[in-house]
């Protein structure tokens, strides 16, 4: 492809893949659907693909509808075509195999085949936000239909932070969801595309500069939450030494522990993004 | 979706709530006649808490599918530990 291509309202299909049975990663999806509509981006143009066991109760108050399993991924997106482009977002937990439980892993070279066998499509963009989002690196992307994959992380785990913001409005207008445990990449990318700017002063809002502001927020939001979590770590080594002394209920033990564990792999892991076809993603425009 | 503010689960430990509010454990309104919610954990477990957040046992044997499901639940208040903010555009 030569020149510019431009993301519109209709000519592309967003499409969003998340294994977890944690509404941490149900609550991603909801905010990057939140920042579609924003875009003026109709449901119709949205699926969404969980093997989350109760995903309705989360994702129908925000008015989410199109819910599929996983498993369906294939069949879905090879029965549709009309779309020019196809965006794909990987959220939930990944593993060095690819998603999914190991008896049903989905490898990077399978959802990239899924992926492209969309009818029609020019190009595609695959962006993955799960942990060893790597093992999606460096897959034939001139192979048409070409396509841009943006990775969260590289071989090493993905790293989600708490964070707070203005409520997510609900379908019937009331306040949903507006603090948890978020995909940091993810979040920052989806809300750079609900306001694109321009970040490396080449007078056009691209994929690439998506991936600038969202890698560069990303270990911003760590660089600043690190610090805090030194003080956490130390409080909850505590807090689980005294609850164990004390005899407290295993749910409770469980959840010091837990905490303590997601709160030390966040304080102590490195997150770098990366971008494959740099010369696809310079020409997309969003 | 229902968010409470999380003293409602007044008997709760706040570690378990914290996790709720991460997104990490799962919080349901249940119809129920000794309970007001059900809680999952990452593992899976399963657990019954009184409108009070009282943690009690699940009856052995019991899944998701054992309950009536009336909504999933967060918190409307802010972390204890602190969160990063996030100026949404």
């Amino acid at each position: 492809m030569s020149g510019v291509w431009k993301v519109t309202k209709t000519n592309t299909l967003w499409v969003f893949v998340s294994c977890s049975h944690e509404p941490r990663h149900l609550y991603d999806v909801i905010f990057a659907v939140d920042c579609l509509r924003h875009r003026g981006v109709a449901d119709a143009h949205i699926r969404v693909f969980v093997d989350h066991p109760t995903p309705g109760p989360y994702l129908t108050p925000y008015g989410i509808s199109a819910i599929h399993s996983v498993e369906e991924v294939a069949s879905k997106l090879a029965a549709t075509s009309r779309y020019q482009h196809v965006f794909t977002t990987v959220a939930g937990h990944g593993s060095t195999a690819g998603l999914g439980p190991t008896a049903h892993t989905v490898s990077p070279t399978k959802l990239l085949t899924d992926v492209r066998s969309v009818a029609g499509i020019s190009h595609a963009t695959l962006l993955v936000t799960q942990c060893y989002g790597g093992i999606f690196n460096l897959l034939d992307a001139t192979q048409k239909p070409e396509t841009v994959t943006i990775g969260a992380t590289n071989l090493n785990p993905s790293l989600s932070a708490p964070i707070n913001m203005p409520p997510i409005k609900q379908k019937n207008g009331s306040d949903g969801v507006s603090s948890w445990t978020a995909n940091l990449f993810m979040l920052e990318f989806f809300n750079w595309l609900r306001a694109p700017k321009d970040v490396d002063g080449d007078g056009r809002a691209t994929l690439v500069d998506a991936y600038k502001h969202a890698g560069a927020a990303t270990n911003q939001h760590l660089r600043a939450a690190k610090a805090g979590l030194f003080m956490q770590v130390r409080r909850l080594g505590e807090e689980l030494e005294t609850a164990r002394k004390q005899g407290k209920l295993p749910v409770e033990i469980d959840a010091i522990e837990l905490k303590l564990n997601r709160s030390l792999e966040t304080l102590h892991l490195h997150q770098e993004p990366w971008l494959l076809h740099a010369n696809l993603a310079r020409q997309i425009q969003v | 979706m229902k968010l409470i503010h999380s003293d409602t689960l007044r008997s709760t430990p706040r570690e378990v709530k914290e996790l709720v509010r991460d997104g990490v454990y799962s919080l349901y309104v249940v119809e129920h006649a000794e309970a007001g919610f059900v809680l999952v954990t990452d593992r899976g477990d399963l657990y019954l808490l009184s409108h009070a957040g009282t943690i009690m046992p699940a009856p052995n044997g019991a899944n998701l599918e054992s309950f009536e499901l009336r909504e999933a639940v967060s918190f409307s208040d802010a972390s204890a530990y602190g969160s990063a903010c996030v100026n949404v555009a």
